[in-house]
């Protein structure tokens, strides 16, 4: 239980905010939760150095995105079993794409790169940003309502990615100038 | 004749227009043209002082950023209502038809919009259904500094890969092209105080 404790903020391995948290997600109208300072510091420190040693390959199509990406495996168990309750979704090592956006980087929806439903896992590693830069994670349900994510370090949204909801990523303004946002985005 | 006190005698002599129709044509990557003082700057003035009274609604999606007005055929704005007559007349349709060879019939939208700092329009091609073609007219000047450039994309195997011409906002400028597979374009980041002004839409089939 010591390893868990060094890699998950302890408040969010209790019990009664885990059932909480499994109820919020299961129950809500937009099926997504966002768990904020989710790591612990020690944890989380690791993970961004892990993070910053990787290297990133441009990737560019055009029509659908812009940005650098690069894989990343988190083998937790802990981390696994905490998303396994509150999702009731089996979980084993979590293969992540890693994204490392900066000024004039994007993700649109395009028909050809529609996702499938599932379920994405999203860890946001960006320090101090500010969302007038651009790079927020919006999902829509190609109707009209629009879901966005506020960039926040160190927390990590679970969403559901019920039929016809897909998800792009604001385009990075001039403002934003040579700083990074990075986040690891597993799709299940 | 109401056309001669809005657009630019020069450009109207069967010559010129064949000169055009061979420059639609071939430019690259797509099939367009840039026609410089194309409206009289005098009218360039007053429409901006008409768009004042215009209702501007910003405009946020993954695509874009901007701010726009609704639909101008429907509104009560005199000059912009001179305009329209202008734009939708048989003489500026026939002669848009014999630059393009596209069957373009009178109908067409219109729209005002302006991109402040930050605003952008990402790529993509205008495709709908009876768009032939799409076209923008600048009312007011941008530098290169400025950002808001209208680029337009090179394809391979009809994907867009890389920008192949860019072209800076100046006044009184008429750009068109066909809209098409492969009429990938987009519109720069605004990067500066300078907002980019334009009136645009597209002749339909």
């Amino acid at each position: 239980m010591v390893s868990v404790v060094t890699e998950i903020n302890p408040i969010y391995l209790r019990e009664e905010t885990q059932q909480k948290i499994r109820s919020s997600f299961l129950n809500s109208e937009f099926p997504a939760l966002i768990l904020k300072d989710f790591f612990s510091t020690k944890f989380y420190t690791e993970l961004e150095q892990k993070i910053s040693s990787l290297k990133f390959k441009k990737e560019v199509a055009v029509v659908h995105h812009c940005y650098a990406v690069s894989s990343f495996t988190l083998s937790s168990k802990y981390f696994s079993a905490f998303l396994s309750l509150v999702t009731k979704k089996k979980m084993n090592d979590l293969c992540f794409t890693a994204y490392c956006l900066t000024w004039k980087d994007y993700l649109i929806l395009h028909d050809r790169y529609l996702e499938k439903p599932g379920l994405d896992i999203i860890i946001d590693l960006t320090e101090r940003w500010n969302s007038d830069w651009g790079g927020k994670v919006i999902f829509t349900d190609g109707e009209g309502t629009v879901y966005p994510l506020e960039p926040a370090r160190n927390s990590i949204a679970l969403v559901e990615r019920k039929k016809g909801l897909n998800k792009y990523i604001q385009y990075l303004n001039h403002q934003a100038k040579d700083r990074k946002r990075i986040l690891l985005i597993a799709s299940i | 004749m109401i056309l001669n006190n809005w657009l630019n005698p020069e450009y109207w002599s069967e010559e010129k227009i064949k000169k055009l129709h061979d420059s639609f044509l071939t430019n690259l990557p797509f099939p367009h043209l840039e026609l410089p003082h194309f409206v009289n700057q005098k009218r360039i003035i007053k429409l901006l002082q008409s768009l004042t009274k215009e209702k501007f609604q910003s405009k946020q999606a993954d695509l874009f950023q901007f701010s726009q007005t609704a639909d101008l055929l429907h509104t009560n704005n005199k000059m912009i209502q001179e305009f329209i007559s202008v734009w939708s007349s048989p003489k500026l349709i026939e002669y848009l038809k014999k630059i393009t060879d596209l069957k373009i019939s009178g109908k067409i939208d219109l729209f005002a919009s302006i991109y402040q700092d930050t605003d952008f329009l990402l790529p993509h091609d205008d495709q709908i259904q009876g768009r032939m073609i799409a076209f923008m007219l600048y009312l007011n000047d941008l530098q290169e500094k400025d950002g808001g450039a209208l680029a337009f994309y090179k394809c391979k195997n009809k994907n867009p890969y890389r920008i192949s011409k860019m072209i800076i906002p100046k006044a009184g400028t008429l750009v068109f092209f066909e809209v098409s597979p492969l009429s990938f374009h987009r519109v720069e980041e605004v990067l500066t105080d300078t907002q980019r002004i334009t009136l645009s839409g597209w002749f339909y089939g």
